[in-house]
């Protein structure tokens, strides 16, 4: 059931615990993670972001983090982002790099460009990294809980909680209406032009929905039964532990100290020297 | 006779115009065990849906635990009428099976200690324990059963309604849930359930209500399940039993039986 989805770490409700960073308050690193994002979206140089991602896959490697488990997360970015960079070399006026000519057709790569593609790829790895190592060391359910204790709207949380627990019943429901109509010989896989194969889809599609639709009638209900009144109550967290406030000022002192670097690093250095 | 819960003339339309309760009226005493028989679309989930104020009569009446059923009423109701719905994919939605079955208690506005001690109590009644952990998608239909039902008895209700409470369950998983009924039922709870499954309700139940187009058709003890008249009329089937005895008329028994204790006497005593 649901196993491509279950292979996919940050759905897993219990994170697999272990280490120094699964241990930390999920409040202080969903802030962190945030901070930590916006900092390193604000750095320019490519030095800078690869020392933020080296930073970051330390962080990775201290939390045992799978390797495959990271690489599964960047391959679902890949088809947006590595688009981007492929394009970006050619696109950007400048320096050219160089060339290729067939007769008429001539593609130039410019070394601007080039530049941008390797400071944007390293934004998209430090993000993802990022937001991956938070989900992966805190497990859903308790990231959850601290969102709605960080004050963020109780509607959001309880959407993010419902989508990620019934995506397995909907799923669920769509392979067994796929069995239904293979069992009756139905054949996908036709062009989707084909009349018949289009009116099937559209219409499990459409049945998909209503169905859907129902359930969550039928959710909310049960729901009432047991005295919902709008909110989910959480238990509250402990206060926040000194401990947890030096980790996280710790690990954003590093896209910190990196921007103040770009923004007056050479001065420093040279009054250093 | 004094009613636990106690329904006069009640009418419900839905929006799309279906009347799904049309002038029902019916008295469940208190401590029973009622099976709610009757076909498709007789109104049986519309009638339990009003037991504790998801719906609210549009016309007649509807008094549990001695109290108007009421916008106002209604509130309080929910922790004292427990809903178990049939699919328990559409009631256990939290992430763990432990947070799913605090959530009834939480939202009684119960403290953490005694939230946790009915936690542990309801998960120990339906033997899932070890799962508390455990995420509702990673469990097995019967198991998810028993999360549902443990989430309505975390809340110690006196009236414990289930709609379809076997279909799909295996026989084991049957053998589990009569175990927890029994259970409950000796605890001093009314278990209310609605079934399409006349064996069970042979078996187990004490007082029977058979409905058909949003009406009682009749309300009495597990005798009425032999009725011809009653079955025919409500599409419902003899419990099997009952249909072997059926098949023999020369024995001319002025009584068929309709359990398997009955029919064990009724065999004996021809040997």
């Amino acid at each position: 059931m649901g196993k491509t989805l279950m292979q996919f770490e940050g759905l897993d409700v219990e994170a697999h615990t272990g280490s120094a960073i699964h241990a930390f308050d999920p409040r202080v690193k969903l802030v962190v993670v945030a901070a930590f994002i916006t900092l390193s979206t604000l750095l320019t140089s490519w030095v800078s972001l690869a020392l933020a991602v080296g930073f970051l896959l330390a962080l990775a490697a201290v939390a045992r983090l799978r390797v495959r488990a990271l690489g599964a997360c960047l391959l679902w970015i890949l088809p947006l982002a590595g688009v981007t960079m492929l394009v970006l070399p050619f696109v950007t006026p400048g320096e050219a790099l160089f060339r290729w000519e067939w007769g008429v057709l001539s593609l130039g790569a410019t070394r601007e460009g080039c530049a941008r593609a390797l400071v944007l790829s390293l934004r998209v790895f430090a993000a993802v990294l990022a937001v991956h190592l938070l989900v992966a060391t805190t497990g859903l359910r308790r990231l959850l809980a601290a969102m709605s204790s960080l004050g963020l709207p109780p509607v959001l949380v309880q959407l993010m909680d419902f989508t990620v627990r019934y995506l397995f019943v909907v799923g669920d429901e769509l392979r067994r209406m796929q069995v239904a109509r293979a069992a009756r010989g139905f054949r996908p896989g036709r062009h989707l032009f084909h009349r018949h194969t289009l009116r099937t889809l559209g219409q499990t599609v459409g049945l998909l929905f209503v169905r859907s639709w129902e359930r969550g009638e039928r959710v909310y209900q049960a729901m009432l039964a047991r005295g919902y009144t709008g909110k989910i109550p959480r238990p509250a967290y402990p206060p926040l532990r000194r401990r947890d406030l030096a980790w996280g000022a710790f690990v954003l002192a590093v896209p910190l100290g990196l921007r103040l670097l770009e923004l007056g690093g050479p001065v420093w250095l040279v009054s250093w020297k | 006779m004094a009613c636990i819960v106690e329904i006069e003339d009640l009418h419900y339309t839905y929006r799309d115009g279906t009347r799904a309760l049309q002038g029902l009226s019916l008295c469940i005493r208190r401590g029973s065990r009622v099976a709610i028989l009757g076909p498709n679309g007789a109104g049986k989930s519309t009638l339990l849906l009003h037991l504790n104020g998801i719906y609210l009569p549009q016309r007649g009446r509807v008094r549990v635990l001695g109290r108007e059923v009421n916008a106002r009423t209604a509130g309080e109701l929910r922790s004292r009428v427990g809903l178990v719905f049939q699919d328990p994919d559409d009631q256990v939605f939290s992430s763990t099976v432990e947070e799913d079955v605090a959530f009834g208690p939480l939202n009684m506005g119960l403290p953490p200690g005694e939230v946790a001690r009915r936690v542990q109590e309801a998960l120990a009644a339906v033997q899932m324990e070890e799962y508390r952990h455990k995420a509702p998608y990673h469990l097995s239909y019967g198991q998810k059963k028993r999360v549902a039902i443990a989430g309505v008895l975390a809340m110690r209700p006196d009236i414990i309604v289930l709609d379809e409470p076997t279909a799909y369950l295996d026989p084991r998983g049957k053998g589990n849930l009569l175990a927890i009924f029994d259970r409950l039922h000796r605890e001093g709870t009314t278990l209310l359930v609605a079934t399409h499954d006349v064996d069970l309700a042979a078996a187990w139940a004490d007082q029977v209500i058979i409905m058909k187009d949003g009406q009682t058709l009749a309300q009495g003890d597990t005798s009425l399940l032999v009725r011809e008249d009653l079955i025919r009329e409500a599409d419902l089937c003899f419990p099997l039993v009952t249909q072997i005895f059926r098949s023999l008329p020369d024995l001319g028994l002025p009584v068929l039986p309709y359990t398997v204790e009955q029919a064990a006497r009724v065999l004996r005593k021809l040997l």
